[in-house]
């Protein structure tokens, strides 16, 4: 027997190519991407990295830059869910949250203030991890259901989902909010700068000539419920968008890079499929992670393959559009991919132009018309987390 | 959630009465338990890979890694490797330092760093993730691994929690609110858990069963605990309890006597045992309380933790059973994937050695 689907209620989102997931997909559709000179952090870089900053908000620099964010994506998926803040259904639900940096912009801008004090090394005090964000969110929205934050890398949020999955199918809850969110800061940039990890030029995820990743900053939410078990409403054209489910693997080859041979994301991805009663073949196109290093795309490309075979559906990576958002990842591409879909196409993968051998496999070059059917979105993190989630979409016109 | 094995690390007490307490020289223990570190990582991931390998030796059986995850809870996570990070990077753009930033000490402050290498030293290959929710960042973490267990995506899970002490005590108190006058410490505890069914307690290698653990919506920023907070939790030791049980309350972070005195008022027979005075104060402390309930020599029965944060009343309902061990079989060589060193053998850990399967 499948497991119980859940439904996707509502979503939102707020990225460097704007706010609303359908504003995002037209954005995608033209060919635009969210690159911009960084302005939030104070750095020497923000002269040669280009970022995805988010821009166009108005945010006081002297508070959690997160925090923002991440409301303005949950009021967004709230609104299109029906709910309102401090009513009884937001009281029920449960509020999860998937984030890496927290208050880390908090942190550096105090430290920054000690050192031109002082003029000296300071001590330096870390602002808490997420947790905090969660914490300050859940008594804005009134929620008083159960909270938990995910800080588990660039799987953070998709972690969180994969637990929202969870908790609604043992009866836990009515529902759950869950939030990635994730901001620019010093010492991300600065971080994979020594990690040679950054391409000045934005990403190019797959391409031959890949260098590195493009930093980004965003945040997505979505409302998920338990799905209308009669049927007839989830499977109908027109129906909801369904998380199947999937699954969460830890591969341990590196820290900081996944098995070579694509095995480590060859079962992530298979067991995401058992978990989620999909049989590979059922998959009409893939949501990669795509960070543009050489070694996950390569990665990432042998472990389709690995599942797929000679059959590897349409697939594309979001990172140049959004820039990599880190925690926030899970949430943020899966809002931005499902309002692409919505909206009719699979995404090309932009930044991609010349197909590599030792990946083995091409990502879209083109947007590819989409007419309903199951998705495989994949995330790969720092510490060989990997997350593999399975949604289905309704044939036809859509509704969240 | 069956218990089938806990390991806890505790502070040793501070020279001077008053002070904080501190984790000894981990370096026997990780000759013990992980015989191969890795170089170069600091001391959140040593604490964390210490208590989930001796875990996992204590187990009764070997652990199946890929239906295994790992669970971590960590109130300030990493938190003297990210300010290492920040030391370097933003001192850099200040100017009073050289720069550029480490990578490895990038890498090892990304916030999964100790449960990856917890992962490799282990073998458990499932879901790998970290809780960071203030004080009930533990208690984060059994749900999150009781909701993978009752969903069937594992089948065990490691739940950790570990906290570091920082030398900069402001960090701390920064982070989780705490008067400056507290009395901090660090520690490991862990649990090997796995799904529970009928009789799971009863099962062979099993010490024990976490039978609730429930958030009561309140806490100190929304000007109290819930009024009724401590009969909720009381209405669920009480449903818990079997005739004639022991039940013990452990106050965990910010529950004053007076506190624990309510809720044992409520819970008849109902003792207090203290804990926090043998380890002082973190966010994942209660990760050592509730570990501890499993050391040798503490008596079979149901264990109430409490403690207080921003969000409310958090309460973990445990119940220990005596020691069922089936017999001794030779046990297989673990070794973990990606890592050619043998896992820790269960050979038996700190608190003395038992047959495993």
């Amino acid at each position: 027997m499948n497991p119980v689907p859940v439904r996707i209620a509502g979503m939102g989102l707020v990225s460097a190519l704007g706010a609303g997931r359908g504003h995002v997909a037209a954005r995608m559709r033209a060919g635009d991407v969210g690159l911009h000179r960084l302005t939030s952090v104070d750095t020497p870089l923000a002269e040669r990295i280009p970022v995805s900053q988010v821009v166009g908000l108005d945010i006081d620099p002297s508070a959690p830059r997160n925090d923002a964010l991440a409301t303005h994506a949950v009021m967004q998926a709230l609104a299109e869910a029906g709910l309102a803040p401090n009513t009884p259904e937001v009281a029920a639900a449960a509020l999860l949250v998937g984030s890496i940096t927290g208050d880390s912009n908090l942190s550096e801008a105090r430290y920054r203030r000690k050192v031109e004090q002082s003029g000296a090394v300071p001590c330096v005090t870390i602002d808490p991890p997420a947790g905090r964000i969660a914490a300050r969110l859940a008594e804005a929205l009134g929620v008083r259901g159960p909270i938990l934050t995910s800080c588990s890398a660039c799987t953070s949020s998709a972690n969180a989902m994969l637990t929202a999955v969870h908790m609604l199918r043992v009866g836990r809850v009515p529902r759950v909010v869950v939030v990635g969110t994730d901001v620019l800061t010093a010492t991300l940039i600065h971080g994979f700068e020594s990690l040679m990890l950054l391409d000045a030029g934005g990403c190019r995820p797959f391409d031959r000539t890949r260098k590195g990743i493009q930093v980004g900053e965003a945040a997505g939410a979505v409302v998920l419920e338990l799905a209308d078990l009669d049927g007839a409403r989830d499977d109908a054209p027109g129906g909801s968008v369904l998380l199947l489910g999937g699954a969460s693997r830890c591969d341990p080859f590196h820290m900081t890079a996944s098995s070579p041979d694509g095995s480590g994301g060859e079962a992530v991805m298979r067991a995401a499929c058992a978990q989620s009663g999909v049989d590979p073949s059922d998959v009409v196109a893939i949501k990669a992670h795509g960070t543009g290093t050489p070694d996950n795309d390569a990665a990432e490309g042998h472990a389709m393959q690995r599942v797929f075979g000679e059959a590897v559906p349409p697939f594309a990576s979001l990172k140049r559009y959004l820039g990599h958002t880190m925690g926030a990842a899970g949430t943020v591409e899966l809002v931005a991919f499902l309002g692409c879909l919505q909206a009719g196409f699979v995404p090309a993968c932009a930044g991609f132009a010349e197909e590599d051998p030792e990946v083995g496999v091409a990502p879209l070059r083109q947007h590819a018309p989409f007419g309903g059917g199951t998705v495989m979105l994949n995330y790969f993190g720092f510490g060989g987390n990997s997350v593999s989630l399975l949604v289905r979409m309704p044939r036809g016109e859509v509704r969240p | 959630m069956k218990v089938l094995a806990a390991w806890s690390l505790w502070p040793d007490p501070p020279a001077t009465p008053g002070a904080d307490f501190r984790v000894p020289d981990l370096a026997p223990l990780e000759a013990k338990y992980v015989p191969q570190r890795p170089r170069r990582v600091g001391r959140h991931a040593r604490l964390t890979l210490v208590g989930a390998a001796a875990c996992v030796a204590e187990a009764p059986a070997p652990i199946p890694g890929n239906r295994t995850g790992i669970y971590l809870g960590s109130g300030i996570g990493n938190a003297a490797e990210e300010a290492l990070v920040v030391e370097q990077v933003v001192g850099m753009v200040a100017g009073v330092t050289p720069g550029p930033a480490s990578p490895v000490h990038f890498a090892n402050s990304v916030s999964n760093s100790a449960t990856f290498y917890a992962a490799r030293v282990t073998g458990a290959t499932g879901p790998n993730v970290v809780v960071s929710q203030e004080e009930v960042s533990f208690e984060g973490a059994l749900m999150a691994a009781d909701l993978a267990l009752r969903a069937g995506e594992i089948d065990c899970a490691l739940v950790g929690g570990v906290d570091e002490y920082l030398v900069a005590r402001e960090g701390t108190y920064l982070r989780i609110d705490l008067p400056a006058d507290t009395v901090l410490g660090e520690g490991s505890g862990w649990l090997l858990v796995a799904r529970a069914g009928p009789g799971a307690a009863g099962t062979p290698g099993a010490q024990g069963e976490i039978l609730a653990s429930v958030q009561i919506p309140g806490g100190v920023r929304a000007g109290g605990d819930a009024p009724d907070a401590w009969e909720q939790v009381a209405a669920i030791a009480t449903a818990a309890r079997r005739d004639g049980e022991a039940v013990t309350i452990l106050p965990g972070v910010r529950v004053d006597a007076a506190a624990a005195a309510a809720l044992a008022a409520r819970l008849p027979g109902a003792r207090v045992q203290t804990y926090l005075d043998r380890c002082g104060t973190f966010a994942t402390a209660v990760a050592l309380g509730i570990a501890g309930c499993f050391r040798p020599g503490v008596a079979s029965g149901l264990f109430v933790h409490v403690s207080r944060c921003r969000l409310g009343v958090a309460a973990v309902v445990l119940r220990r059973t005596p020691l069922e061990w089936p017999e001794a079989t030779p046990a297989p060589a673990r070794v973990s994937p990606g890592n050619p060193s043998p896992a820790p053998t269960c050979s038996g850990g700190k608190e003395g050695s038992r047959p495993c399967g």
